[in-house]
């Protein structure tokens, strides 16, 4: 048996835009991208904006589903990260952290045993009663970060939050990410931020307009990309 | 759909209904206050402006409104639901037919209450208790699958065609005035009764009428009418939500 969790062959996702006087337009946020995911890899995604991670990323959330292409998964469950799922401002940070968690997978009863660390980890147990929407946008992030770092799905996806909250939530959240990234844990890893790519992720692909351009070792791909953005620069630049 | 996700359309039903009553300074009064109103302005036009109707008049009007508020709040509120969770849908998987599941729920929860002091009323006031109540269950349950599968269906459609909304709109308040609620089917000329009869919320509120007022039981063949129809639909709905599950989180951007 092969250890790919997720296998992706020339995927590809068409968003049509419509209008009745304007006619109807394609465009292929993804046009063919092929990867593979095995269990326990970090796999960073790189690109310039607009190529498609985000897209992509969805694609292994299987919260859209490709035009063409296929996917080969195994029974897995993967998600992910996001800051606030389904928060109802009028509520607090208890009822809150209940829905995220029942929709991110988790029972009413895992969620609710795990409400105290999460509420410990987020540091809001002093406003636990008060409605989220008076907490500061901070506070919102630390509470939906703290909420996900319960939950453990197959695949993590993460699209740029390495970190969340003031300085000190900072480090703590992102060490807490990096924990997961190191472990055994299966990640796919969006950024831009070339170091943390280099230092976090086995594997690395490189989406250019919607195709998979390289995918392989994180220093050879990231160098490749980096000689790409070169010569587009000196290209402009003339 | 699976046991866990009945159980967050639970939570989240409740969850909004605690969300709504934050937001006002009454409550959860207002789950009593605001039908109380809303029957109150129908009271005035028809009862006393109008001066309509008989001894019974007060209170087949009252059925009629409190059984085509579930129906109305639900349906209304479903039209846009897909859209209105957006946010939610782009992040996380989920099966589309839990959001219209949570509107029909939550409105459920508050048309449960109003039903009560309907009976209530009833019989302090009106007819009185009968053993023709015992039919009620048949009749909630009637009401669930016609107000739960128009709404799954206009969940179903809006995000394709945003536009279909207006036309959904103007269609519930033809509807309301089509589907007897401050008439009964005795006041509608002969000639075109039978048209009034396909509708399946007419009935429904003179069926209600029939068991709450007229001391009757319901007409079995309206039921499976009802039922009947209300399936189909729920079946197509469902067929749609479930073929685009996927496709919908495109839509609404």
């Amino acid at each position: 048996m092969s250890n790919a969790l997720i296998e992706l062959r020339d995927v590809g996702v068409c968003y049509r835009s419509r209008n009745l006087f304007g006619g109807t337009r394609e465009f292929w946020a993804l046009n063919k991208v092929s990867l593979t995911l095995n269990r326990g890899d970090t796999l960073g995604v790189i690109g310039r904006n607009g190529v498609g991670k985000s897209t992509l990323l969805k694609i292994l959330a299987d919260i859209i589903r490709p035009d063409r292409g296929t996917i080969e998964t195994q029974d897995c469950r993967s998600t992910l990260l996001s800051l606030r799922v389904g928060f109802l401002n009028h509520l607090d940070a208890r009822e809150n952290a209940i829905m995220a968690g029942m929709l991110l997978g988790l029972s009413r009863k895992e969620i609710e045993s795990k409400l105290d660390a999460i509420l410990d980890f987020a540091e809001l147990q002093e406003f636990v009663n008060v409605p989220i929407g008076t907490y500061s946008t901070g506070m919102v992030a630390r509470l939906g970060f703290s909420i996900a770092m319960q939950i453990d799905p197959d695949i993590l996806l993460i699209d740029e939050i390495l970190a969340v909250g003031d300085e000190n939530f900072r480090q703590k959240s992102s060490q807490a990410l990096r924990q997961r990234m190191q472990s055994d844990k299966t990640v796919v890893l969006v950024a831009h931020n070339e170091q943390v790519i280099r230092q976090l992720c086995n594997q690395v692909v490189w989406i250019e307009d919607g195709q998979t351009m390289a995918s392989g070792q994180a220093d050879t791909v990231i160098d490749a990309y980096n000689s790409f953005l070169a010569e587009k620069q000196a290209v402009n630049a003339s | 759909m699976s046991s866990h996700y009945l159980g967050f359309i639970w939570y989240r039903s409740l969850a909004q209904l605690r969300s709504e009553s934050a937001r006002t300074y009454l409550g959860y009064l207002w789950w009593i206050l605001e039908p109380l109103l809303y029957l109150m302005v129908f009271y005035i036009v028809f009862a006393l402006v109008l001066n309509r109707g008989d001894e019974n008049y007060v209170q087949e009007l009252l059925v009629g409104l409190v059984v085509w508020k579930w129906f109305d709040s639900s349906v209304r509120a479903s039209m846009d639901v897909i859209h209105q969770n957006a946010a939610l849908i782009d992040k996380v998987y989920i099966p589309k037919i839990v959001f219209p599941s949570v509107s029909v729920l939550s409105n459920g929860i508050k048309f449960g209450l109003v039903l009560a002091l309907l009976l209530l009323y009833s019989i302090l006031f009106g007819s009185g208790a009968s053993m023709h109540w015992l039919a009620l269950p048949l009749l909630l349950f009637m009401q669930f699958l016609l107000v739960y599968s128009v709404s799954c269906l206009v969940a179903a459609i809006t995000p394709f065609l945003p536009d279909i909304k207006m036309i959904f709109d103007k269609l519930m308040t033809l509807l309301f005035f089509l589907s007897g609620i401050f008439y009964t089917a005795e006041s509608i000329p002969e000639s075109i009764r039978g048209y009034f009869l396909l509708n399946p919320a007419f009935l429904l509120i003179e069926n209600y009428r029939d068991v709450l007022i007229h001391h009757q039981w319901p007409s079995i063949s309206a039921a499976a009418y009802i039922c009947l129809l209300s399936s189909i639909v729920l079946t197509i709905a469902i067929i749609i939500l479930r073929r685009f599950d996927r496709i919908y989180p495109r839509l609404i951007y």
